[in-house]
C-alpha cells in the first residue's frame, strides 16, 4: 500500500475525512494569542459532534461542525468551546489512498495556522 | 612514318623504367630479400631519411629512424609478415634527416617464385602525416564533444531530418536505463507515458515536417519506473544552402520547476481563500451587530 499523501479536492471532500483524532504537528501562531489553549493545543479530537482539545495545561470540550459557504471553494470548521466560538478554514487535506494517514491544514481567523496529522 | 599502336613507345630497359617510376611516385619505396635485408631504396627514401642502402645494415638505421614508441610494434608486425608471408601494413613515424617525425603508412607484399617461395618483399611508405594529424584532431574534438555532451545537465540527442534519432548522450541512457539499440529511430516512444504519447507523436511529427525549431513539455519514464517532466527543445541544423542536415535536441528536467509552480499557484489560491475567509468573518460580524442594533 502506498504511503504517499495525496491532495484531496477540497470542493468535494466528504465531512468524514475531517473527523478523527488529530495530532498538532506544526503551528504558526502569527498574531493569535500564544497563551491560548488553541495555540498551545497538542491534539484535537473531532468525533461525531464532540470536540476535545488537549493542551499541556488545559483540556476543553465542545462541539464542531463542517460549514460551507458559496463564497469559499473549500469547507471550514465551526468550533464551539464553552467560552468562545472559532472558525477554521481548511486550506489543505492530504491522505493516503487507504485513509490510514491524513494531514489537515487549518487557518483560523485569528491568524493561527495548524498542521494536524493523523495518526 | 606511322608507328603501329602495338609498338613499344620507349625502348628503354625495364630496369630504367622501374627506376624512373620508383623515383617519380610520391612514396618511399624499398625492396628486401626474403629475410628482410634491404636491397633497394628509391631516391625519395634517401632524400627523406638521409639513409642509403649501405646504412641499412645492422640495427642503427632503424633505431634512429623509427619513433621510439613505434619500434617494438613495427618489429613485431614486420617479424610476423616475414615469418608467415602475410602482407605487411602499419602506421608509424619516421624521422626525417632534418630531425622531425612524420607519420607514414608502411605496406609491403611478397613476390613468390614458381615454387611459391618468397623471393623479394616490395614495400612503400606513404606520407599520411597530415591526414593522421587531422584524424587525431578530429578524434580529439569528438572526444571533447562527447565529454561535453555527456556532462551537460540535459538529456540530448541528434536526429536525421525525418526525425530518426541516431544518437543520445550518456545522460539519456543513464536516466532511461536504455541503450542505442533500443532507442534508435522511434524507440523513444517506449519511455513516454501512455496518457501523453499520442499528442506528443502528433506534435513531433508536425515538427519534423515543418523544419522549424520546436519545444514541448512531456513526461519521460526513468530507469526506476518513475516519470519526470522534461522540456524538450529541438533545433534544425542546416547547410549553407539551407538544406536540413539534422536535428539537435535537448530534454531539460523541469519536474521541480513544475512543482514549484504548483506550490506557488496553491499559495496564491490559499491566500485568496484566506482573504475571502477573513472577509466572510467580518461579514458575519457585521450581520451580528446589525441584528443586535435591530433588536435594541
Amino acid at each position: 500500500m502506498s504511503d504517499l499523501l495525496l491532495d484531496i479536492n477540497l470542493q468535494q471532500v466528504p465531512d468524514s475525512y475531517l473527523a478523527g483524532s488529530w495530532r498538532v504537528a506544526h503551528r504558526v501562531v502569527n498574531r493569535a494569542d500564544p497563551a491560548s489553549a488553541l495555540a498551545q493545543a497538542t491534539s484535537l479530537l473531532l468525533s461525531e459532534e464532540l470536540l476535545q482539545l488537549q493542551a499541556p495545561l488545559a483540556s476543553e470540550t465542545g462541539s464542531w461542525a463542517v460549514q460551507r459557504d458559496e463564497l469559499l471553494n473549500r469547507p471550514y470548521l465551526r468550533l464551539n468551546f464553552p467560552t468562545e466560538e472559532m472558525r477554521a478554514l481548511v486550506t489543505r487535506l492530504r491522505r493516503t489512498t487507504d485513509g490510514a494517514r491524513s494531514q489537515l491544514n487549518l487557518y483560523f481567523s485569528s491568524g493561527l495556522e495548524m498542521q494536524l496529522d493523523r495518526p | 612514318m606511322i608507328t603501329p599502336a602495338s609498338a613499344p613507345v620507349s625502348a628503354a630497359p625495364a630496369e630504367e623504367e622501374f627506376q624512373f617510376l620508383a623515383d617519380f611516385i610520391p612514396q618511399l619505396v624499398w625492396i628486401t630479400d626474403p629475410v628482410g635485408s634491404h636491397t633497394y631504396f628509391n631516391q625519395r627514401w634517401v632524400d627523406y631519411t638521409g639513409y642509403t642502402l649501405a646504412d641499412s645494415v645492422g640495427p642503427d638505421m632503424w633505431n634512429n629512424l623509427l619513433h621510439p614508441d613505434d619500434q617494438a610494434r613495427a618489429r613485431r608486425i614486420w617479424g610476423h609478415s616475414l615469418a608467415t608471408g602475410d602482407d605487411y601494413e602499419i602506421e608509424y613515424r619516421f624521422k626525417s634527416k632534418e630531425g622531425g617525425y612524420r607519420w607514414f603508412l608502411g605496406q609491403a607484399r611478397p613476390r613468390h617464385n614458381a615454387d611459391g617461395a618468397i623471393v623479394t618483399w616490395f614495400g612503400t611508405c606513404t606520407d599520411i602525416h597530415d591526414q593522421k594529424l587531422a584524424s587525431e584532431k578530429l578524434t580529439e574534438r569528438e572526444s571533447e564533444f562527447t565529454t561535453l555532451a555527456d556532462n551537460v545537465a540535459q538529456l540530448s540527442w541528434m536526429a536525421q531530418p525525418d526525425g530518426h534519432i541516431y544518437w543520445y548522450n550518456k545522460r539519456w541512457y543513464d536516466y532511461t536505463g536504455t541503450d542505442l539499440a533500443e532507442m534508435e529511430g522511434w524507440g523513444w516512444e517506449k519511455v513516454h507515458h501512455p496518457d501523453h504519447i499520442k499528442p506528443v507523436v502528433e506534435f513531433v511529427t508536425q515538427g519534423w515536417t515543418k523544419g522549424q525549431p520546436w519545444e514541448l513539455t512531456f513526461p519521460l519514464r526513468g530507469a526506476d519506473g518513475e516519470y519526470r517532466w522534461f522540456l524538450t527543445r529541438a533545433v534544425p541544423v542546416r547547410d549553407e544552402q539551407g538544406q536540413l542536415l539534422r536535428w539537435l535536441g535537448t530534454n531539460t528536467d523541469v519536474t521541480d520547476m513544475r512543482h514549484l509552480q504548483e506550490q506557488l499557484q496553491n499559495s496564491y489560491n490559499d491566500l485568496e481563500a484566506k482573504v475571502t475567509f477573513r472577509n466572510l468573518e467580518l461579514e458575519h460580524e457585521v450581520q451580528r451587530l446589525r441584528k443586535q442594533v435591530g433588536a435594541a
